[in-house]
């Protein structure tokens, strides 16, 4: 996938809440209209239209200054790594340039506020040591908040593999009850009989279609309904189900000390290839642990590239001698039908090099 | 029952609102409905695209229509005559529309000059189509208080999805300040020129569907990039008289079986 520097949803950032806003504010007065015709409810009119006048000082732009103690982080946000050399430069960035983007936060209705999209904002103001944060207010969402959040986060540039993983366990658990093994094997191999049936291509145009014709079209997929499940709910992320099981999920095999390291900021990609230290190779899974350990270290302080890291690795993995016999089976192989009569003589000229070369 | 009134909005150039148009306004006619395609756009595309010679003065176009002393002549045209008989009509522009934008908006009642002519001689038409030029000016103004829907083409790229987030912001507070009842609604999202093979076009169109139905508004499938729109325009037929067969005739259905089911129900 192309990697952008632009990202959609951040470009929807103010329009979402522009959209929340003026239907709130529409809802509100149509109520207020209706209860004008009504001459008898004035007391209901009354508040509804003490309601409607704060929102509407509120729209116009509607970002207010709100305590930040009365807002409280969401429990079930995708994102569970905050580094905090990152936070700390989100902080001088703010205090130099401001807050550029407001919070967008949920009213609980009893004085405090959820936080449904914002939290490094949230957390680089409390840095500061300020005590309001720019924020504007959405209604609460009437599906369920994680699926909202998630689908807000999905697509943005900076979620890790980890967090990404287990969130999307994490919801696929909760639309279909399995557990974890049982999800990635259930898209492994649902996924592998696919490719085998030559349906793979089709998945994948299926991806940027409308969820009706992502569900009839996998009605009539080779698939076993666990595993149609699984591929549908990915599908209606619009993510690749292919990626997902090829690298995403990959992370989660990861041994616990690298999912540590890519909880403190190891980026997923060269958590990839020191994955492949594996405990097998050496000694006991303690050794391998060390060795990634140091080479986690070496990644991280001099800031290695994903190939700079490739090798290092490869230092580190028993060296395989290239046996010779692979020379022999291929020379074995050599076709000598179907030459035409300049092909044969390059040939033997060739061969004869080589034999030269043996003998010497 | 009244006529449905669709607005083409897009304030990125290039999105295709006058393809849409055109071949929406086709289908709509050949499936026997009566259809009105009226160019807001002081370039005048729609007539090309209709095959139409384009007038030269006010006379005969839509600035005219809009000035005071309008009297009921809307001076529809036939398009594609010998194989819709009629049933697409075009109210075509010129740069004359451009003068009368601007004295619109010294009008008391500027942002209403088409509902208000709508509203003294309705037409009979079953959709009317409002083709809108790329601004967020006096003639979309307009456009969107003369509608009772809207429809957002979009390219794959990021100027164009910066600029229909904009759009979306501009028509929410726009319905609230003319105080529209009831307010234009968003049939949805088609975003346009599509090539698969472009990896951007790929990763902004799988990125732009969860964001659009979000906020409860539909992302049509894309219609796919063809030269042969192109090749249709320059002889002022759609691409279903050009090439009956074209696989693009495909992608944009789901517009034109998403209105159809609007007006018969």
């Amino acid at each position: 996938m192309v990697k952008n520097t632009f990202s959609v949803s951040d470009a929807f950032g103010e329009t979402n809440y522009v959209v929340e806003l003026e239907s709130q504010v529409a809802q509100l007065t149509q109520e207020v209209e209706r209860l004008r015709s009504a001459p008898t409810e004035t007391q209901e009119m009354k508040e509804k239209l003490e309601e409607l006048r704060s929102l509407a000082s509120v729209t116009g732009g509607g970002i207010q200054q709100v305590e930040v103690s009365k807002i409280c982080r969401n429990p079930n946000q995708p994102r569970q790594t905050f580094p905090t050399e990152s936070l700390q430069a989100l902080a001088l960035s703010i205090q130099e340039d401001g807050q550029q983007q407001p919070v967008i936060i949920i009213d609980n209705e009893d004085g405090s506020y959820l936080l449904f999209d914002g939290e490094r904002r949230w957390r680089a103001i409390q840095l500061l040591e300020r005590e309001t944060i720019a924020a504007v207010v959405i209604a609460r969402p009437d599906k369920e908040l994680h699926r909202q959040v998630l689908i807000a986060n999905l697509h943005r540039e900076n979620l890790n593999g980890l967090d990404m993983a287990e969130a999307i366990i994490k919801e696929l658990n909760a639309a279909t009850g399995l557990e974890t093994k049982q999800i990635t094997t259930a898209l492994h191999t649902g996924l592998t009989r696919l490719r085998r049936y030559g349906q793979h291509a089709e998945l994948v145009d299926l991806i940027a279609q409308p969820l009706g014709v992502q569900r009839s079209k996998l009605e009539q997929m080779e698939l076993k309904p666990n595993e149609k499940e699984i591929i549908a709910i990915l599908l209606s992320l619009r993510l690749n189900p292919y990626s997902v099981n090829a690298k995403t999920f990959k992370t989660l095999e990861f041994p616990e000390d690298l999912k540590k390291a890519i909880r403190d900021g190891l980026p997923t990609t060269h958590a990839q290839e020191l994955a492949r230290l594996k405990g097998t190779l050496f000694s006991s899974e303690k050794e391998a642990v060390k060795i990634r350990r140091k080479c986690v270290k070496e990644v991280l302080t001099q800031r290695l590239a994903v190939p700079e890291t490739k090798k290092l690795v490869n230092s580190y993995l028993p060296q395989k001698s290239k046996p010779v016999p692979d020379a022999l089976v291929f020379a074995q192989k050599i076709s000598v039908e179907g030459l035409t009569a300049k092909e044969k003589e390059s040939l033997i000229q060739v061969l004869k090099q080589k034999l030269e070369q043996l003998e010497n | 029952m009244p006529s449905i009134r669709i607005s083409i909005l897009s304030n990125a150039g290039g999105a295709a609102k006058t393809t849409l148009a055109t071949h929406v306004g086709y289908s709509l006619g050949a499936h026997d409905l009566f259809v009105a395609l009226v160019d807001l756009d002081p370039q005048g595309s729609l007539s090309l695209f209709a095959g139409l010679t384009r007038p030269k003065g006010e006379e005969g176009t839509l600035a005219e229509i809009l000035k005071e002393g309008f009297a009921g002549n809307w001076h529809l045209q036939s398009a594609w005559e010998e194989h819709l008989h009629g049933k697409v009509q075009v109210i075509q522009s010129n740069t004359t529309l451009v003068r009368t934008a601007s004295e619109l908006v010294f009008h008391e009642r500027g942002a209403y000059a088409l509902s208000d002519r709508l509203a003294d001689y309705p037409l009979p038409h079953d959709v009317i189509i409002f083709d809108c030029p790329a601004t967020l000016g006096p003639l979309p103004l307009a456009a969107l208080a003369a509608s009772t829907h809207i429809l957002i083409p979009c390219e794959l790229e990021p100027k164009s999805i910066s600029a229909i987030a904009a759009l979306m912001s501009w028509i929410m507070e726009t319905n609230r300040r003319l105080r529209l009842n009831p307010a234009p609604k968003i049939i949805g999202v088609v975003p346009s020129r599509y090539d698969k093979r472009v990896a951007i076009h790929r990763s902004l169109s799988q990125e732009l569907v969860p964001v659009v139905e979000a906020m409860k508004i539909k992302c049509f499938s894309p219609i796919r990039y063809s030269s042969d729109f192109k090749n249709a325009s320059a002889r002022g037929i759609p691409l279903n008289l050009y090439r009956p067969n074209h696989p693009a005739l495909a992608d944009v259905k789901p517009v034109v079986d998403a209105i159809e089911e609007m007006k018969r129900g």
